[in-house]
């Protein structure tokens, strides 16, 4: 499973949630509110499971699925394979 | 096509979806083609104008929409007291269920939140239109114990009345839909999407 880096963490609208920062390779930054368990840690980051649909085989650069609509409206954005964090799991 | 009560029962006994609490063991939640869910014990809304003040006015699609500056400045949040909170009329809440719900991305299942009729009736609706919820939502694959995430709820009041809302309460129902094909998620290898316009 892939799980794509938080730029930036802050509090959500109640307690247990966090609204996480991310961006895409053009660097407009998608807002998602989601529970604080949900977030996985590694390397003192916070990381966000995504569903990754495929890869841009020119720019290298993937195209992942949020788990849910982002705030400012994407479904999927297009980011550079160095945001992201691949994990063993069972399958996405 | 929608699932029927028995074979939503067959996707949750195969993990295709997870619900936390498991509604298996309770009868009373269950309908021929949903299930309800309940209302959790926070509510959030947007600030009302302060007094002489104009409504706040929101950007989404701008640049530099800054989404957690928005919240910290413009959202308010209220627990449900144990009498109740009143809803009135044309106002708007966000709320959560007391269901969490996971999705996996292979589950081919998709889900959409409805409102209840007898809530409907008095003038609330739980959504504005925007019910559905896809494969991958709450699903966490390396982490089998992680419940899910609530479905989050826009509740508004279309009706004249004041609407109590009571926490544990049934506030909509879920419904399930097989989603027909294979999405392109997890077609690896297989480069069906044209790549990124990249300046």
């Amino acid at each position: 499973m892939a799980y794509l880096i938080c730029e930036q963490i802050s509090q959500g609208l109640r307690d247990s949630e966090r609204t996480v920062l991310v961006r895409d390779i053009h660097g407009r930054k998608h807002f998602l509110r989601v529970e604080e368990a949900f977030l996985a840690q590694e390397g003192g980051r916070y990381w966000l499971p995504v569903g990754q649909i495929c890869e841009d085989p020119e720019g290298g650069f993937v195209l992942i699925e949020f788990p849910q609509e982002a705030e400012t409206g994407a479904n999927r954005i297009w980011v550079r394979p160095s945001d992201l964090l691949q994990r063993m799991g069972a399958s996405t | 096509m929608i699932l029927s009560d028995r074979e939503i029962r067959a996707a949750l006994d195969r993990g295709s979806v997870r619900l936390t609490p498991d509604p298996r063991q309770d009868g009373s939640v269950w309908s021929s083609t949903a299930l309800d869910l309940r209302l959790d014990g926070q509510l959030a809304f947007w600030n009302p104008p302060a007094a002489g003040g104009g409504p706040t006015e929101v950007d989404p699609y701008h640049p530099d929409y800054d989404y957690s500056l928005f919240v910290s400045q413009s959202a308010s949040i209220v627990t449900i007291p144990p009498e109740g909170y009143a809803l009135g009329p044309g106002t708007f809440h966000l709320g959560w269920t007391v269901e969490k719900l996971t999705l996996p991305f292979r589950s081919r299942l998709a889900a959409r939140v409805e409102g209840k009729s007898s809530l409907a009736r008095l003038g609330i609706g739980v959504h504005v239109t925007a019910p559905t919820i896809h494969a991958g939502f709450g699903y966490k694959a390396e982490d089998p114990g992680f419940p899910g995430n609530p479905i989050q709820l826009e509740i508004w009041n279309f009706g004249p009345l004041v609407v109590r809302l009571r926490q544990g309460m049934p506030i909509c129902q879920l419904i399930f839909e097989e989603v027909h094909g294979t999405p392109e998620k997890g077609y690896a290898g297989q480069f069906t999407v044209q790549g990124p316009h990249t300046p």
